[in-house]
């Protein structure tokens, strides 16, 4: 597993689309300084990150994997390693690993535009909704990591699934775009099911600001521990499910 | 080194390759040889444990399966397209899989990489990738390697550099199993053919023993060809005339000799015709689909 992991580490960072995610992801924060005011809540969100890291996770994610297929690499990848699963897990856990830098990088990032656009106002301990205002930050972030998992595994599932990195991309942008919507609608639509629907994968992506926002559990229609949990047994449902595709894809 | 023995791969319920059985011993080159489609890459693929399959194959006396690949430890493969990562250098590339830098440094050496092999792989031309493929399938001192269409996209030079190479790895004990349409280059290299056609072995020889029961005719030249020809008619010898000499079967050439010394005609020439490696092996394998379009 140590050397899949330095293999797959290895590449990742010669690959350069980490960088170029994170580029992106630093550009649209400062896109969102620009484009918006400064308020307490851009703030608690990491001006926008929280949105854009699943986007970015998901296209990082599905172009990771897709260029072994691409550049015929998968056939020394295979059959180098007797194990499946180290494979596949190596990768999981790179792109992961990335969505925590990327997390923790927006963190700074939001203390750094602060302290140079808005230096004397917000202060990071004052309250707002429920909690001081650097917990609110930290709390959607890590309602970020918790649905990073979701997205690396539905991004891996899907590249197995499509074999179309476009395809995942756009399903990527439709999750952020549309399916918290969507998922409203479902469940305004049918309220007779909505003991069932509530569970619908789309209804996670809620997570992001529903543990600082309580009054989006109205939306959701889970509490945050339900909401924790699907995330957490969704993800392992579709690593799984990606990884049976991996095993069963012919080379 | 390899031994196949009986394997049947399936895609669906289809059978793609149908007990097929060889053998490479150490130090052999194995030419596998046939058209497009009859299985070759899917035996190369099946021997790396890339496919489920029926049957046994053992490398270096250690079994290979879909799900264990130990015995693969010490084995190089280029099929298809050479394995490589666009974004990483030559040398990157190299790294990924040498356990030992000196050999990876003589490998980039021998195969004249050194000019580019720091530069990224994005930028090669087929030739500079299919020569990296090559080294990374040599690295390690392998006991065992494969290689698809190894000469694709090979200039002259590098395909005697790798011709060469291939031949020196042989005399260290390396096995190898070779792809390849050129069939020319392929026979410059080989020791033993393997001829497979809709997922079959139609034969498994050594390339002297191939070339002797193929080359069955000889060419005949006498002092006097329209004179031998009424001799051998009324012998009943069959034979086929061309502009100046006769092709008669090896299996007459005594009783020719002999029928021409008691007409006292002087023999000036008799010769096994050098027939041309590729087209024997299209008429095996169009007298192969006649015998399949009979039944």
């Amino acid at each position: 597993m140590r050397t899949s992991l330095k293999e797959e580490i290895f590449k990742f960072y010669h690959q350069k689309i980490a960088l170029y995610g994170l580029v992106t992801m630093l550009l649209l924060m400062i896109y969102s300084v620009l484009t918006k005011n400064i308020t307490k809540s851009m703030l608690a969100v990491g001006f926008g990150s929280i949105e854009w890291i699943p986007i970015i996770l998901i296209a990082v994610g599905s172009a990771f994997f897709a260029m072994e297929y691409t550049n015929n690499t998968i056939i020394m990848l295979m059959y180098k390693h007797s194990s499946k699963i180290k494979i596949y897990l190596a990768k999981f856990l790179v792109v992961v690993i990335y969505g925590l830098i990327l997390t923790v990088v927006a963190i700074l990032f939001t203390l750094v535009l602060k302290l140079l656009l808005v230096p004397g106002e917000f202060s990071w301990s004052a309250n707002f909704q429920e909690h001081a205002l650097w917990v609110d930050l930290l709390l959607n972030m890590a309602g970020v990591v918790i649905y990073s998992l979701f997205i690396v595994g539905l991004s891996f599932m899907l590249i197995m699934l499509v074999k179309v990195n476009a395809v995942v991309i756009c399903v990527g942008l439709s999750l952020a775009f549309f399916g918290a919507s969507f998922s409203s609608g479902l469940m305004t639509a049918l309220p007779s099911l909505i003991g069932l629907t509530k569970w619908n994968p789309l209804s996670l992506i809620f997570i992001s600001q529903q543990l600082t926002r309580s009054s989006i559990s109205l939306k959701s229609n889970l509490t945050d521990v339900q909401l924790v949990v699907a995330t957490i047994i969704y993800s392992i449902f579709f690593a799984v499910l990606g990884y049976y595709l991996f095993k069963h894809r012919r080379v | 080194m390899l031994k196949v023995k009986d394997i049947d791969v399936f895609i669906g319920h289809k059978k793609i390759i149908k007990d097929v059985s060889f053998q490479v011993p150490a130090g052999a080159i194995v030419g596998l040889v046939g058209p497009n489609g009859a299985g070759k890459t899917t035996i190369m693929k099946t021997i790396l444990g890339l496919t489920k399959f029926k049957g046994n194959i053992l490398v270096a006396n250690q079994t290979v399966t879909e799900n264990n690949h130990l015995a693969l430890a010490n084995v190089g493969a280029l099929i298809e397209h050479p394995a490589i990562y666009p974004f990483l250098t030559g040398l990157q590339n190299l790294e990924l899989y040498a356990r030992d830098k000196g050999d990876m440094v003589q490998l980039t050496s021998t195969l004249e990489m050194d000019s580019y092999i720091n530069t990224k792989a994005k930028g090669y031309s087929l030739g500079m990738k299919q020569k990296l493929g090559i080294a990374i399938a040599l690295l390690n001192q392998p006991q065992l390697v494969i290689l698809d269409e190894p000469m694709n996209g090979l200039d002259i030079e590098a395909t005697i550099s790798v011709r060469k190479l291939i031949k020196h790895y042989a005399e260290q004990g390396t096995a190898f199993l070779i792809s390849s349409h050129v069939l020319s280059e392929l026979q410059k290299v080989m020791n033993q053919v393997v001829l497979i056609n809709a997922g079959k072995i139609i034969i498994n020889q050594s390339t002297a023993e191939f070339n002797r029961v193929s080359r069955q005719n000889y060419k005949v030249i006498t002092e006097d060809n329209p004179c031998a020809m009424q001799i051998l008619q009324k012998q009943k010898i069959s034979f086929t005339p061309k502009d100046d000499y006769l092709v008669v079967r090896q299996k007459d050439i005594f009783t020719i000799q002999d029928e021409l010394f008691k007409n006292r005609l002087h023999l000036q020439e008799m010769l096994p015709l050098e027939a041309n490696f590729e087209n024997i092996i299209v008429n095996i394998l169009d007298r192969e689909r006649g015998k399949n379009d009979a039944h």
